[in-house]
């Protein structure tokens, strides 16, 4: 499904993403995790075209996508959701939504669309509210409707339960652990809460300064001791 | 949907302005509407990118330039009628903002801002050293087949129309959407499949034909041009203009352009510092009407149609049935 080898990534003498390589197979769930500052906002972008690559390459779906615009992939089947808190502010709930499945919507109508993917993250019964007026559990999620509304076959989420603990944080889980059965989509889930990767993924990449330092099953990732010590080691801290 | 691209209010100006011109308008006036609908033309072309869009450029007025020396060129050099002048004042335009937007393009806010301000200083140093165009003095030799004054509001008034239903019918394609869209946010614009990079360069270009088309006007208007009418203080006039009256509205130029040229008029009198007085009134209108005047009528017009303004009770239900599960948040309604 996604296949990225070598990417990188500097900014000046920073190198936010050196190297890295992984896969993501179909309807897999795939967690990145690392320290803040490692590299994995900046991964998604390269994968979503939104930055440019200094060098390596991104396969999605069989084909080369590297110098493909950001808009392109999303008609290709790429979504992805934003760190930080991002929607249409000028336009309600629904419209969010509905304005995604409107541009890539692959002929489905666009406001079935809406309602379907809104109902999917448990968000019916918002559908005029103003974007401010929703909390931040419901903003969140609302970013993943809008994500969904282009009937991607992959999903980039990066951080999508930031701010959000206890009961909120469970909801987040089961609604990501639901997408590739019921959206017939894989995902790539960035996140450095080990409650929600360990729980969700299948496979975990580790990131530290921009290189790939571990990767495998949750429970052997866990294990291992460069993990241990630049990822565990330096939350303990 | 946005409440401001009904075509109502800019019909009922247009026609009784062509109403008021054909039962013997007052001729000062008239020439005063002229000026005002020529802007309104500029106002429009800049109304997609600055409008829409968002973004803060500063250079209409040269647009309107490139269009108007065009024009000169064709007229005095190559001596074509008024037809083919009114062609070749956009399409020269087009041109050049079609060569200018791709590194413009690249820039957002503020260096955005400055960087087509700068186009305006370029422009107006080059045409004031540009003597087989009249230097600094101007040019004339223009002509119209509309040699009254009413027959030439007229025609003015049919270009306005025209632009107003264009861009009432741009604000329902996917140009304009997309234009609202990266207004609100860019990146996340291109990550649901909008192609960003090539409605700004649209919307650009396309407003800078327009804006031609406004310099051609304006020309044959006066029967002159000089640099000065198309310097960077014209060009930030023209997006006040647009930002009083409404930007991303429908009504919005027009009546932004007759703040523009309207009010300078009203305070004749004061001469130099009329300009004052304008200053003063923009920051009252701005007060009240932070969105622009289309902004603030339809605010007013909503609030007596709706009684309360927003249901109060939308954070707490949703917020139950997210923790609760799905199907239970209509409960409030
Ligand atoms: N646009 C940018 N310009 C300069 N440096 C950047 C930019 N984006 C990210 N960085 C740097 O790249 C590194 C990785 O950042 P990021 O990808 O956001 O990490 P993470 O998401 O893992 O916290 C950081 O050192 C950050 O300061
Ligand atoms: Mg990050």
């Amino acid at each position: 499904m996604l296949e990225a080898d070598g990417l990188r990534r500097h900014f000046g003498g920073v190198k936010a993403v050196d190297g890295v390589s992984f896969t993501v197979g179909e309807r897999e769930i795939v967690g990145v995790i690392g320290p803040n500052g490692s590299g994995k906002s900046t991964l998604v972008s390269l994968l979503m075209g939104n930055n440019r690559a200094s060098g390596g390459s991104v396969r999605f779906a069989g084909r080369d996508v590297t110098r493909v615009a950001p808009h392109r992939r999303v008609h290709l089947g790429m979504a992805r959701t934003f760190q930080e808190t991002r929607l249409f502010g000028d336009v309600d709930a629904t419209s969010n939504v509905t304005l995604a499945g409107t541009e890539a919507g692959r002929g489905t109508d666009a406001g079935q669309l809406a309602t379907d993917c809104l109902a999917f993250v448990g968000l019916d019964g918002i559908e005029g509210a103003a974007v401010d007026d929703l909390t931040h559990l419901q903003q969140r999620l609302l970013m993943i409707a809008v994500a969904l509304a282009s009937r991607p076959s992959l999903v980039l989420l990066d951080e999508p339960a930031v701010g959000t603990a206890g009961e909120e944080l469970s909801r987040m889980i089961d609604v990501i652990r639901r997408i590739p059965a019921e959206r017939d989509c894989s995902v790539l889930l960035i996140d450095h809460n080990m409650r929600l990767v360990m729980g969700v993924c299948e496979r975990l990449v580790v990131l530290d300064f921009g290189k790939v330092i571990a990767s495998g099953p949750p429970a052997e990732v866990r294990e291992d001791p460069r993990v241990i010590e630049a990822y565990f080691g330096a939350e303990a801290v | 949907m946005r409440p401001n691209l009904s075509l109502l209010v800019p019909s009922a100006v247009l026609l009784a302005l062509a109403v008021y011109a054909l039962t013997g308008a007052d001729p000062y006036l008239l020439s005063v509407l002229s000026t005002v609908l020529i802007y309104a033309v500029a106002t429009s072309g800049l109304n997609l990118l600055a409008g829409f869009g968002g973004y803060p450029n500063l250079s209409q007025a040269t647009f309107m330039g490139v269009g108007a020396y065009a024009g000169a060129y064709a007229v005095n050099t190559l001596h074509w009628g008024f037809w083919a002048v009114m062609v070749v004042g956009p399409l020269a335009a087009a041109a050049v903002g079609a060569v200018v937007a791709v590194p413009l393009l690249r820039l957002q806010g503020q260096y955005f801002a400055i960087a087509t301000l700068l186009l305006g200083v370029v422009f107006t140093t080059v045409m004031q050293n540009e003597e087989s165009l009249g230097g600094s003095l101007g040019i004339g030799g223009f002509t119209r087949p509309f040699t009254d004054s009413t027959g030439w509001f007229l025609f003015l008034l049919a270009i306005q129309a025209v632009l107003t239903g264009l861009t009432a019918w741009i604000a329902g394609r996917p140009l304009g959407r997309h234009l609202d869209a990266l207004r609100q946010d860019e990146s996340l614009s291109e990550s649901i499949g909008i192609p960003v990079r090539r409605r700004k360069f649209e919307a650009f270009v396309l407003g800078s034909a327009v804006g031609g088309l406004a310099g051609v006007l304006l020309a044959n208007n006066s029967f002159y041009v000089a640099p000065d009418l198309f310097n960077f203080f014209e060009s930030f006039l023209v997006f006040v203009a647009l930002i009083v009256g409404g930007p991303g509205t429908v009504a919005g130029p027009l009546l932004g352009a007759a703040f523009l040229i309207g009010l300078p008029e009203a305070f004749r009198f004061a001469q130099e510092a009329r300009y004052l007085f304008m200053g003063v009134a923009f920051v009252l209108v701005m007060g009240l009407a932070p969105d622009g005047i289309v902004g603030a009528a339809s605010r007013l017009t909503q609030r007596s149609r709706r009684r309360s303004p927003r249901p109060a009770t939308i954070r707490e239900p949703s917020r139950e049935a997210v923790a609760v599960g799905p199907g239970q948040g209509d409960d409030h309604a």
